[in-house]
Formats: structure tokens, C-alpha cells, sequence
């Protein structure tokens, strides 16, 4: 499995976030004019579900639990609390669809596994 | 007993905690800016994780602890008392020295002045044993004797060192504490021995920055913002600055410190802009002297689009959460507010 149709680019509105599941993988996926990207469904501070603590507004996402905030098509952190970027998916678009390449699902490292990978 | 923080890069930190003092405070008074918020439980900021060591954990049913991973050791460093010398590890960067502002320390003081301001909200003083500088915005942790565990409170007055706190609570239907204030006759709380830990809060107010304000209040979330207002006045700070308070309590009855703000507001009459919020229907007379303040009906967050802001504005939020998310979405919504424009302790 890699590249995967996800939705329509119709079926994101404009400065907004849309969580979708393809094949066991819940990717969120974010548009802003003509541009999208796709990343993990949850904050990567205290794994806050994104689709309900963030907030879109002049092409930034903001998770509102604690005001970390990204650029919503770079998944760059913007200035101010936010530690850590997001994890972004390739995205690209064809036929007025969104295809993302769900080669390996991305997840941030809340220290589920005893590695020294971790946020600790 | 000696506590290390384990670092991904850099030598280990150790600091020395008392017996008893919760590791977050032991962290914070050696100067080791480690996370948190709220400092009583409730918000989860705090988490941490346990190496090697014993702890005893404090409050088991604290609400911040829901979202812990407790089978990989992780727990809250405001509740957490080491039992045992412990190797922890904190996700974030911490270097020594790094605490900003005033470094919070234990204090032990006396209930005072305790005054009734309205149904539900009463105001005390605590005279401490020695004096303390703090932020205007700051909060300090209280625990009274008879309570289990620690409430939080921000400061209503301001001074650069002071031996004298005032705090403003409201009542929360079974909470303990309130039981404790509203529950009998104010003289017998009257000497109460206090124990206190801060200044804590990141929500502060800078003078320096040369910020205009927007403050927006919830009840009791007015206490910090009073703070502001009074180091605001002394320092001639809205000679340059303009700041507006939008404070929203209940109804008309609820209001509190309407002659603080009314002294505030006429002697600054250009650039204070004070608005009291009723989330209930007024009705006619309700309101008798409210010169050069507006009482409208509305909820607090309603109001915000109609404020003046620019890319200069710093907006403080405090109050009932709902009011606060409901602030905050109207700030980035309506308004393009930054993330770094905002500022709040998340108490929940």
C-alpha cells in the first residue's frame, strides 16, 4: 500500500481540516486555497484529537487545548508555545482528487515502546 | 532526598526536595522551569516520567492523571512526593536556571479580612511571614489545614514586594474549600494558618512589552486582571497603552469591584475601557451608578469582535472554561489572533 485516493479536493472547504480513514489509517487532511496536506489526527503535545481542539483560521492550524499552533500546509511550528512540527504525509493532487501516500502510518512517539526515541 | 532529571543531551540535573514537598515545587524553587499549569491536579501539563525511585503519588483521583501512562511510570510532578532518592525524566528540554520572573518558594501566612462581596464570591487577605514579589496575573497554591490538597488563586492586589496577598473566591457548589469559607460565620475563619506555594502562572503581565490589553474575564478570573489594572495604573502604563476589560458575571447582583473599576476608569477615562457583561437578562434600575463603565447583556466572548485590537493587542483570558474556549475561538477566528497574542492558565 502506498499512494491512496483519500477524498475529493471538493470535499475539504477552504482553511480547514477533514478527518478521514483509509484502510485502518486516520489521516486529517487540511486545505488551504488550492494546497493540502495530510498529517496524524492528534496534537502532537498530549495527543489531542485535532479534529475537535483545532482550530483553522489565515492558513494556521491551532490546537486550542494549549495554543500550539502550525502552518497548516508546512505543519511548521508557529512562534509562541508549540515545541514540536507535524508530521506530514506526500500529498499531491491528480483529477480533482487527494492522493496520499500512506506508504507507513506516521505517529508521533508518546512513549508506547521502551526506546529512547521518545518525547522524554 | 535527591531527585535527578534525566536529559537526552547534557549531564543529568539534581536537586535536592524536602520531605513532603511535591516534586514540582522542589523543581521549580531550584530554578528548573519544568512544565505545568495549573500546579493542582487538574490539567496534566505536569507529567512526568519515573525512572527509578519511590513516589508517593498524592491525589489519586486528580483529573489531570486520566491521560497518564501509568504502566510506563508517568505521573503528575504537582502531586508526586519522592519517598526514596529518584531518577526522573521530563518531554522537554530542561536547563538549570531557567525559571523566568520570580522564583516560587514555600510561605506560611494568616487568613485576614475575609469579606463577603457578593452571594457567591468572597474576598480574603493573607498576611504573610515574610514578603514576596510576583507577576501581576501570577496565582499561588493554598493549603488550609483541614483540607486535603491544594487550591489555586490568583493574586488580586499588586505591589513590587509585599507581605500581603488578596485573593477572591467563588463559591463551587461542594467543593470543600468553599464548604470551608462560605459554610460558617467569616470571624471564625478570621486566623486561619495558611500554607502557600509561588508565585506561579505564565499568564503575566509585562509591562515592558508596551502591549495594549485585552482582558477578558469570567467571574472570578477577574482577580489577576485586577492585579494588571493596579500595577497598570502605578506605572503610568495607560498613559501609552490603552487597555479594554470585558468582566461578565451572571446578572447585575453578581458584580464585584464595581467601585475599584469605576475609580479605575474615571480617573483613566481614554484609555480604559471597562465593560461588565450579564449573561442574564437585565432588568430596568438593576443598575443605579455605573459612570463611565457599560453593563451590557451578553456573554463575554460575544464582545470581543467589537474590540479594537491590532497586531499589538495581548489578550489575557481567565474564567470558566467554556468561557475561556469560547475566547479563545474568537480570538483566532474573528480576530487572526497569533498563538503568542493570547494568553491563559488552562486550570482544566
Amino acid at each position: 500500500m502506498s499512494w491512496k485516493t483519500v477524498c475529493a479536493m471538493a470535499d475539504v472547504e477552504d482553511n480547514a481540516i477533514k478527518l478521514l480513514n483509509v484502510d485502518g489509517i486516520s489521516v486529517l487532511v487540511a486545505r488551504v486555497g488550492e494546497q493540502y496536506a495530510a498529517y496524524p489526527p492528534v496534537c502532537p503535545h498530549m495527543e489531542e484529537p485535532l479534529e475537535e481542539s483545532g482550530l483553522c483560521a489565515k492558513g494556521k492550524l491551532t490546537c486550542t487545548k494549549h495554543l500550539w499552533q502550525w502552518d497548516m500546509i508546512t505543519g511548521e511550528a508557529e512562534p509562541g508555545p508549540a515545541e514540536k512540527p507535524l508530521l506530514m504525509y506526500e500529498v499531491r493532487t491528480e483529477d480533482g482528487q487527494v492522493i496520499v501516500n500512506l506508504e507507513k502510518e506516521l505517529e508521533y512517539d508518546f512513549d508506547d515502546d521502551d526506546d529512547d526515541d521518545d518525547d522524554y | 532526598m535527591t531527585i535527578t532529571v534525566g536529559r537526552k543531551t547534557g549531564e543529568p540535573i539534581n536537586f535536592e526536595n524536602n520531605p513532603q514537598e511535591k516534586v514540582l515545587q522542589s523543581a521549580l524553587r531550584n530554578q528548573l522551569a519544568v512544565p505545568y499549569e495549573c500546579a493542582t491536579g487538574t490539567c496534566g501539563s505536569c507529567r512526568a516520567k519515573l525512572i527509578s525511585g519511590e513516589l508517593d503519588q498524592g491525589w489519586v483521583d486528580a483529573p489531570g492523571r486520566k491521560a497518564l501512562k501509568t504502566e510506563r511510570g508517568e505521573f503528575l510532578m504537582c502531586q508526586a512526593v519522592a519517598q526514596s532518592d529518584c531518577e526522573i525524566r521530563i518531554p522537554s528540554s530542561v536547563s538549570e536556571g531557567s525559571v523566568k520572573g520570580f522564583i516560587p518558594d514555600h510561605y506560611s501566612g494568616t487568613v485576614t479580612q475575609l469579606k463577603q462581596l457578593t452571594d457567591e464570591v468572597i474576598a480574603f487577605s493573607v498576611a504573610l511571614e515574610e514578603t514576596i514579589s510576583f507577576q501581576a496575573g501570577q496565582f499561588m497554591t493554598l493549603e488550609f489545614p483541614d483540607i486535603v490538597g491544594a487550591r489555586a488563586y490568583s493574586m488580586v492586589n499588586y505591589a513590587q514586594q509585599t507581605d500581603q496577598l488578596e485573593f477572591v473566591v467563588k463559591r463551587f457548589e461542594g467543593g470543600a474549600c468553599s464548604r470551608l469559607l462560605f459554610g460558617q460565620s467569616l470571624e471564625l475563619l478570621e486566623n486561619q494558618k495558611v500554607t502557600l506555594f509561588g508565585p506561579l502562572g505564565h499568564a503575566v503581565f509585562e509591562p515592558d512589552l508596551e502591549h495594549d490589553l485585552l482582558l477578558l474575564a469570567g467571574g472570578s478570573g477577574i482577580a489577576g486582571m485586577m492585579a494588571m489594572l493596579e500595577q497598570a495604573d502605578q506605572i503610568g502604563y495607560l498613559e501609552s497603552n490603552s487597555i479594554e476589560l470585558v468582566f461578565g458575571v451572571r446578572s447585575a447582583v453578581d458584580i464585584f469591584y464595581l467601585s475599584d473599576l469605576q475609580r479605575l476608569t474615571t480617573k483613566h477615562l481614554n484609555n480604559l475601557k471597562i465593560t461588565i457583561a450579564l449573561s442574564e437578562r437585565m432588568t430596568d434600575g438593576e443598575l443605579q451608578q455605573t459612570t463611565n463603565l457599560q453593563v451590557t447583556q451578553a456573554f463575554v466572548h460575544e464582545l470581543i469582535s467589537a474590540a479594537p485590537t491590532s497586531d499589538h493587542t495581548m489578550a489575557f483570558i481567565a474564567g470558566p472554561p467554556p468561557m475561556v474556549d469560547a475566547s479563545i475561538r474568537e480570538l483566532i477566528t474573528d480576530k487572526g489572533f497569533t498563538a503568542e497574542q493570547i494568553r491563559y492558565d488552562k486550570f482544566a
